[in-house]
């Protein structure tokens, strides 16, 4: 109960925290921490852009190739598409985004963090009244936020046109016919939700990551502990998230 | 330049990790512009005693006071104002990855309103002191030991600390950069009166460096007193004379058995 309690405190913070680097960002008067934000920003967003789309063509073509296996005996290609893409959007999108920012971002944000830990890095910044939340955590929950909402709609956008290309090679309808029906099919609901799952997701993130980080023990397997309960804990998030969300909407 | 107000007062305290006391209700003075050498056996509680002295730790009972404050009376924002005065240089640097060596001494400066011109003189100065001026531009996992402990140590002076804590900061240096660093302290006590606490494991070096030591055993304090003293009372004392056995004191000083 105390480390719910603690923890609970300690989002808190880090949302408060996050939101001053903002402010002292615009105001241009945090010159390491817009050095920092960019850095985390090329390694969280543009760095992962390969792979993100490597899933999300894939994950079209598995969804396409299985579907049409049934729906072609009900004469139903055309409707696929519409189903396929609100699988997308609305659930795989933020969910294999989800999982790729916990195992990467999330691991190396509670790494580092054990490390800075362990080293004393942190210690040194208390003593120099540097608030070790607003100097390393608040960049890399700025732009974890960024970063798993612009990989959602990206990977949502790729995959949807991966599968519509295959549809086009199975059932001769031209892609653009396709995407056509996407179009009119998505609402902006759907879009929103896809955004709004990644935001949550990201939030527990980055802040179950640091927590786990800055609460290392002290012994020797601290930090393999620290990697360990930060994957697990962070797939479970963004799985009762996806739940959450698919039950209540 | 010392004064009589003491500058470190602990009475009883008592300092606990996970399940383990690390200090066992230790008291110990020292006065304004001193320097304490902290030694002791490995695991004796030397870092925990620096911690708590840094204000990074709060005693679980008993009380510090450090320049006739109360650590724990002040509450967080006191110990904050405090720690403006404290420059700590960790046994392995702890500089932040991913700043170079000028941009570490720059860090404790960020919060004190300094002016920009003032900033850089200070650190061009510092910088210039620990002959770190070819250096200023590289990251700290291009450095070797010596020169990360000499930016730790530039990084603690650049704020003007009263009181300076250093742990364990001479292991692994060669002779030559042990008394660069030994001249650097004396001559820091003697211009801005700085009180001086190292926690050191070499003999011969805390006899040069120390106006008193204090040594550590488990958790609690065996001796506190001038290095004569400590020399006096090693064949008396069954706890020092455990700590510092006759091997220990003639590998320290091979020249006498007693220095």
């Amino acid at each position: 109960m105390a480390s719910i309690v603690e923890f609970l405190g300690f989002l808190v913070d880090a949302l408060f925290e996050s939101g001053m680097f903002v402010v002292t960002l615009i105001q241009g008067r945090n010159r390491f921490g817009a050095r920092a934000f960019w850095g985390h920003l090329r390694l969280m967003a543009v760095q992962p852009l390969p792979v993100v789309s490597i899933f999300a063509i894939s994950l079209g073509l598995i969804l396409s190739s299985q579907a049409v296996r049934f729906l072609e005996v009900l004469n139903l290609e055309s409707q696929m598409i519409e189903m396929i893409a609100l699988a997308l959007v609305r659930h795989f999108a933020p969910i294999v985004v989800g999982i790729f920012v916990a195992g990467r971002s999330g691991l190396a944000l509670a790494v580092q963090l054990g490390d800075m830990v362990l080293r004393r890095e942190i210690d040194a910044l208390t003593l120099m009244d540097i608030d070790p939340l607003r100097f390393v955590v608040a960049p890399i929950f700025c732009v974890n936020l960024i970063s798993i909402v612009a990989l959602s709609l990206w990977f949502a956008a790729l995959s949807v046109i991966a599968a519509g290309g295959f549809l086009e090679y199975w059932s001769q309808i031209p892609v653009t016919m396709l995407l056509g029906i996407v179009a009119n099919t998505l609402s902006w609901s759907d879009i929103l939700m896809c955004v709004v799952k990644g935001l949550v997701i990201g939030i527990l993130v980055v802040v179950v990551s640091a927590f786990n980080g800055l609460t290392i023990d002290s012994h020797a397997q601290g930090l393999s502990r620290v990697a360990t309960y930060t994957v697990v804990q962070s797939l479970l998030i963004v799985i009762l998230v996806q739940l959450a969300f698919s039950l209540q909407w | 330049m010392t004064s009589a107000e003491p500058a470190i007062e602990l009475v009883e305290a008592v300092s606990q990790t996970e399940g383990r006391t690390l200090i066992d209700g230790i008291t110990l003075t020292l006065g304004a512009g001193r320097i304490l050498g902290v030694t002791g056996l490995d695991g004796c509680g030397k870092s925990a005693l620096l911690d708590l002295m840094s204000t990074l730790v709060q005693p679980r009972a008993g009380s510090i006071r450090l320049f006739g404050q109360d650590t724990e009376a002040i509450g967080e924002s006191g110990r904050r104002r405090l720690r403006l005065e404290i420059g700590v240089v960790f046994e392995e640097g702890a500089l932040l990855d991913g700043f170079t060596v000028a941009e570490n001494m720059e860090l404790p400066l960020a919060r004190r309103g300094l002016a920009r011109e003032e900033v850089a003189l200070r650190i061009e100065h510092w910088l210039t002191e620990l002959e770190l001026t070819e250096h200023r531009d590289r990251m700290p996992y291009q450095l070797s030991t010596s020169l990360i402990r000499r930016t730790a140590l530039a990084r603690a002076l650049v704020t003007g600390p009263k009181l300076l804590i250093c742990d364990e900061v001479t292991t692994g240096l060669d002779l030559g950069a042990i008394l660069a660093f030994t001249r650097m302290l004396r001559r820091l006590r003697a211009e801005q009166g700085t009180t001086i606490v190292l926690a050191v494991d070499d003999l011969a070096q805390l006899k040069r460096l120390a106006d008193e030591v204090a040594v550590l055993n488990a958790g609690r304090l065996a001796f506190q007193g001038d290095f004569a003293r400590l020399c006096d009372q090693r064949m008396e004392d069954p706890v020092l004379r455990a700590i510092f056995d006759d091997e220990v004191w003639s590998t320290a000083f091979p020249a006498a058995a007693s220095p």
